[in-house]
């Protein structure tokens, strides 16, 4: 199955999903205006990622966000957390700048709420 | 600068003999306003050497503050809103300030009554909530914004809402980030 692109603009960020690794990737900031509209193709694809029924990996490396965004994002992650019995192997890589506290608790809420496993792992700028 | 917002800055520089600003902004703000801004924004904190956890949260709580007055402002109106970025002396403070409408002001002004009773702790409780429990309006909005400038600020939001005439309020925000690095 060929991989779902969606290219990076000055609001939203790329997305990658990879079939063939049945991983996702998200990067790049993310403030659609209207994100219901922005993520309803990653949940249409998702669909596909999880019939795959292979444990999924996530990598996610946001810039900054909207609180639409966030909801969507937690949507996603609560997609896969549902039937997580089916991949219990499911990670996702929460990538942040290197001593970023911010966005690194931004990560730990989501993991909080989907209890999904999170690896937070800082990325050196320079 | 609108006379509500002159009381917003005025507040602030009596409170501080050191005031420097980061960023200033009024007038019409939409959607690539908002990101904009904030590269520039970004750009001016880091060379002004502010750790990567202040210029994130210096991000994420611009995008909300900008986008609840691009999305709450009164329409009609001939007062500006404004945001702003300074450095005092207690460290770095956000400022914004929008025209809304009476209806608008009834709803702001209870939630702000119920979140100014709430701990640190209680807030984030409540943050979580709503963003596991909220849905999305067509609109996009999640209805979060106000909370999560109260869930990210160190400390609690100072508010004021000003009545314009009957059917128009001013609400002006300042939020304390960090102190200065």
């Amino acid at each position: 199955m060929e991989n779902f692109i969606i290219k990076k603009t000055d609001k939203t960020p790329e997305v990658i999903f990879d079939f063939s690794k049945n991983s996702i990737s998200i990067s790049g900031i993310c403030i659609p205006e209207n994100p219901y509209d922005f993520f309803d193709p990653i949940f249409k694809e998702l669909n596909n990622l999880k019939r795959s029924k292979s444990d999924i990996l996530f990598e996610i490396y946001l810039e900054y966000f909207n609180t639409g965004a966030s909801k969507c994002l937690l949507n996603v992650f609560l997609e896969v957390a549902k039937v997580e019995n089916e991949f219990p192997a499911t990670t996702v890589n929460w990538i942040i700048d290197e001593g970023d506290t911010e966005l690194k608790e931004a990560g730990e809420v989501f993991e909080e709420i989907s209890k999904l496993k999170f690896n937070y792992k800082e990325i050196s700028s320079n | 600068m609108n006379i509500y917002s002159k009381k917003a800055l005025n507040s602030l520089i009596e409170s501080n003999e050191d005031y420097n600003d980061v960023f200033v902004l009024s007038g019409h703000i939409n959607q690539s306003i908002v990101g904009s801004s904030i590269k520039i924004i970004e750009n001016k904190l880091v060379e002004l050497k502010f750790s990567k956890t202040v210029v994130s949260k210096a991000k994420l709580l611009g995008v909300e503050l900008m986008e609840n007055i691009f999305k709450h402002q009164s329409l009609g109106t001939e007062i500006s809103p404004y945001f702003h970025i300074a450095i005092t002396k207690k460290g770095l403070v956000m400022l914004s300030g929008n025209s809304i409408s009476y209806k608008d002001y009834l709803v702001l002004h209870k939630k702000l009554n119920e979140l100014d009773l709430l701990s640190k702790e209680e807030i984030k409780k409540r943050y979580i909530g709503e963003l596991t429990d909220g849905s999305i309006s067509e609109k996009g909005n999640a209805g979060l914004g106000l909370l999560t400038i109260f869930n990210r600020s160190n400390d609690k939001p100072k508010h004021l809402l000003n009545k314009v005439s009957e059917d128009e309020y001013y609400f002006n925000m300042e939020i304390y980030l960090s102190s200065f690095n």
